[in-house]
């Protein structure tokens, strides 16, 4: 007992002192993990999808997310990435919206007009991406979800199709398969089972 | 109450442990959560990172300065094992012991024995821990093994989130969400000569954001031989029945509503005083478990830094033995809000109530007063968790809480975390934590068969025979500890680490026990006053008074070492020791026997390999240390070396096949004895079982 309480009160001393000098010592801002995960996981599935021509024999993907977008800090780690030989460059989602100049337009559940105004913007080859709720559903492309302290993902591989792009099966795999307005259907329930009981 | 730090997969851990404490706690608490290292991770790997909400934020903060470790899935998988106290031998610093073929002895950081109380188990954030009788009971902690989640234990205290008698550890087993355990899964398991088991479980969707799962199980345990051969009648018959819902709303909110029945018969050789023989009476004895609960849990995100989280839960158990005539019915509420104020103040604080009446009846060995009982416990706790520098933190917490038993207990924590860099991280804490009394120990009388002892022995010098009983103490104080703990984790790379836990515990007020005076019986006359009764008694007794007589401390440390060699070969390789220096103030039984009930040294040794996309194998070394015992009154128990052996084979998608035999290097040893020595301790036999998994 005595050896420990001695070797204690150093630490005991020093957390006192820690907790006085965080008073005068602000730590940067940190991004949320959150927004970090799913930026990761936007990035991650793009490898996942084909662009049609000319987007898809460009050297740059062009990634479009709104300056105020609690968002775009996290989306900035993309820039300048490369995916297969591409490399993705991070744009301003221009207000109102125009997602011409896009690959990738995306848009965060706090800013759910901008959500709306991108399903009905999405012309060819513009992949559509979101947390907002039911943005698949509502003819979104990728909408992205928390569950259970997870991110996971719907797809609408209706809405990709029609965009003319193409999802590569094994993304679809990973992710909820929703149709525009509909439950989910019979493949998102076969597709679940993939992922069930064994590993 | 879902927690702890190790919410992310076996393999994440391994990859990610240099950031482990970024991506698995509140940004607060680590420097940032490199984009680079998330962007090495696959897609799958990312989908199970947890980005934290209320309950776990709370809890892997104080994790980040705990001594820490998870069971994932897949070591549970990997394990071939089919019960959640096998399980549990894998982890660092826990002692499994089995009596026989349906009682266990389980402890964190030692006070090993069938009736261990100084921890606590949560089961999807169900108190496991019964006043009523003391501790856990392991008969009844059991669901679909391949719906767990994982197993988080923390060794330490706990009790300045958990409240009291998380003294030295919190087990918590966390199973899956319904929408993870989507499909019809049937398995079967048999054994050779001791277990069956037959399991279903389908999941489906009701809905948009609605999941549901309803599962089943039925196992059957054949009785051991004892040492001479002979039906040891401890065969177990287990019935369980449940489902849990799941529910997200608007990405936000989550409601889970889950429900279970459980039916189960676990006989055993029952040893008690025969009366009108003055003798040890050994009887086969049919005993019959029910236990039933509904539980529904909330959380929602206000905003982003304000999520709040309910919990209510029902829970009836109804236990027909030979030791307890139990009915118990607990409701238990509990509110938390986290909220992060500022960049560096992550606050979590709750409140919870609960209620729990029993009756316990009397049987053979055991007397209440009163029969009946109503605890009541009603508790509050705030922490919050303080980013001092970008790789420092401190974490300070406390819970008050207002029990039946031992009114006020307040139970604070002071954490110290330091990312000290290149992948290395350290921490310091110091914590109190209480046992508060329970019944046994207050209110009841048991006696203790195995106390019965013959006239003109070494023991006995009285020519009548003397028997023992353990008496309850209405003043009865809570046991208290402070613990000093040290840690450090290094991960060099993503293929080996190193984690060291040190422990100092101080312990006062522990329970013991005091002869106090020799009876005449019948008659109840007191020896001392009038020494003539010996002349008509037909038997002595002596009350053994519950006091708070012995105090000491133990100290250890635990070690866990990974190791990655290929991509197809993994290692672990984990060891514990304690050692016990108590003493105790008066004169009893079993006061200062920890140390010889416990063994010092525990280690475990697992290596995993994938030979090809379809088959798996695994080893597992367990090694037990030798238990002293304690004389007459207590066998002690040899040191064992145990190997477990799995192969599985997937066949097709839908289709798994698994081999495991287990103690195949040491059959038929003992493990562990109870107490009260009521029951025997049985011979662990070797055991071969084929199990098929079937999936759509």
């Amino acid at each position: 007992m005595a050896p420990f309480s001695r070797q204690c009160a150093p630490s005991l001393a020093l957390a006192a002192a820690l907790m006085l000098v965080q008073l005068a010592n602000p730590v940067a801002a940190e991004i949320k993990n959150e927004h970090k995960v799913k930026a990761a996981i936007v990035y991650k599935l793009l490898r996942y999808i084909s662009w049609p021509d000319p987007a898809s024999s460009s050297d740059t993907i062009r990634l479009c997310v709104d300056s105020n977008d609690p968002y775009y800090t996290a989306f900035s780690d993309l820039d300048g990435r490369h995916v297969r030989d591409q490399k993705i460059v991070l744009k301003v989602l221009p207000e109102p919206v125009v997602v011409d100049a896009c690959h990738i337009a995306f848009t965060s559940a706090e800013r759910d007009r901008t959500a709306n105004s991108l399903i009905a913007q999405a012309g060819k080859g513009v992949l559509t991406v979101s947390d907002s709720s039911q943005f698949a559903e509502h003819g979104g492309m990728i909408n992205l979800l928390v569950e259970n302290n997870r991110v996971r993902f719907k797809i609408n591989p209706q809405a990709a199709y029609k965009s003319d792009l193409r999802i590569n099966s094994s993304l679809l795999r990973l992710a909820e398969v929703v149709e525009t307005d509909s439950k989910p259907s019979k493949t998102a329930i076969n597709l679940h089972v993939d992922s069930g009981a064994f590993e | 109450m879902r927690f702890l730090w190790g919410a992310i997969s076996a393999h994440m851990l391994r990859t990610l442990v240099g950031t482990v404490c970024c991506v698995t706690s509140a940004q607060a608490l680590c420097s940032s959560m490199a984009f680079d290292d998330l962007a090495d991770l696959s897609l799958e790997e990312l989908m199970s990172i947890d980005i934290s909400t209320v309950d776990e934020k709370a809890h892997n903060a104080l994790s980040q300065a705990s001594a820490g470790y998870t069971i994932t899935r897949q070591a549970i998988q990997r394990s071939g094992r089919r019960s959640i106290p096998e399980i549990l031998r894998m982890a660092p610093g826990v002692h499994v012991g089995r009596v026989d073929n349906n009682k266990w002895a389980v402890s964190l950081r030692g006070f090993n024995g069938r009736f261990s109380n100084k921890y606590l188990v949560l089961l999807d954030g169900r108190s496991m821990y019964s006043r009523s009788l003391p501790g856990i009971n392991w008969q009844q902690i059991d669901t679909i093994i391949e719906d767990i989640d994982r197993i988080d234990i923390i060794r330490g205290p706990g009790a300045s989130l958990w409240g009291s008698n998380a003294v030295n550890g919190v087990i918590n087993i966390v199973t899956r969400s319904a929408r993870e355990t989507q499909g019809l899964l049937l398995a079967l398991s048999s054994g050779s000569s001791t277990d069956s088991e037959t399991l279903f479980r389908y999941g489906t969707t009701l809905g948009n954001s609605t999941h549901l799962r309803v599962y089943g199980k039925h196992v059957e345990l054949d009785a051991f031989e004892d040492v001479n051969g002979r039906s040891a009648h401890d065969e177990n018959r287990r019935t369980l029945i449940g489902f849990r819902s799941d529910r997200q709303t608007n990405d936000k909110s989550s409601l889970t509503i889950s429900a279970e029945y459980s039916q189960s018969h676990p006989d055993e050789l029952f040893a008690s005083v025969n009366f009108d023989e003055l003798a040890l009476q050994v009887m086969p004895t049919t005993n019959r478990i029910t236990t039933h609960h509904v539980l529904t849990h909330w959380t929602t995100r206000l905003t982003e830094k304000n999520q709040i989280g309910l919990q209510l839960y029902y829970d009836r158990e109804e236990r027909d033995t030979a030791l307890q005539v139990l009915e118990r019915e607990t409701i238990d509420f509990d509110f938390k809000q986290h909220l992060t104020l500022g960049n560096r103040h992550s606050w979590v604080w709750g409140f919870g109530y609960r209620v729990s009446h029993d009756e316990l009846s009397n049987t053979n060995l055991l007397t209440a007063y009163p029969n009946n009982l109503s605890v009541k416990v009603a508790q509050a706790f705030v922490q919050d968790e303080i980013q001092v520098t970008s790789n420092i933190s401190v974490l300070l917490g406390a819970k008050i809480e207002d029990n039946s038993f031992s009114n006020i207990e307040v139970q604070p924590s002071l954490k110290l975390s330091v990312d000290t860099g290149q992948a290395h991280h350290s921490w310091a804490s110091v914590s109190k934590a209480v046992r508060t009394p329970t019944r046994v120990g207050t209110q009841v009388r048991i006696d203790i068969p195995s106390l019965l002892l013959e006239p003109g022995t070494a023991l006995n010098a009285f020519p009548l025979p003397l028997l023992a009983e353990l008496a309850g103490n209405d003043s009865l104080e809570s046991e208290q500890l402070l613990a000093y703990e040290l840690g450090h984790k290094w991960q060099p790379s993503s293929t080996f680490y190193i984690d060291l836990a040190l422990f100092y515990n101080d312990y006062k007020k522990l329970n013991g026990t005091e002869f106090s005076g020799l009876l005449c019986q019948p008659g109840n006359t007191l020896f001392a006053d009038d020494p003539s009764c010996l002349g008509t008694a037909r038997f002595l007794e002596t009350p053994l008074m519950f006091n708070n007589s012995v105090s000491g401390n133990t100290s250890g440390g635990e070690l866990v070492l990974y190791r990655q060699f290929t991509d197809h070969l993994e290692s672990e390789f984990n060891a514990s020791y304690i050692s016990y220096d108590l003493e105790s103030t008066s004169i009893g039984f079993l006061n200062e026997l920890a140390d010889v009930r416990n063994p010092k040294l525990l280690a475990n040794l697992k290596l995993s390999y994938q030979a090809s996309e379809r088959w798996n194998l695994d080893l597992w070394f367990r090694h037990v240390g030798k238990i002293e015992g304690f004389g007459p009154l207590g066998n002690g128990f040899a040191s064992y070396t145990a190997l477990d052996l799995r192969a599985a084979l997937q066949f097709n998608k839908f289709l798994q096949f698994e081999f495991a035999a287990a103690n195949l290097t040491d059959a038929d040893h003992l493990e562990e004895s109870s107490e009260l020595g009521e029951v025997e301790s049985q011979p662990i036999p070797r055991t071969l079982r084929a199990t098929i998994k079937i999936l759509f």
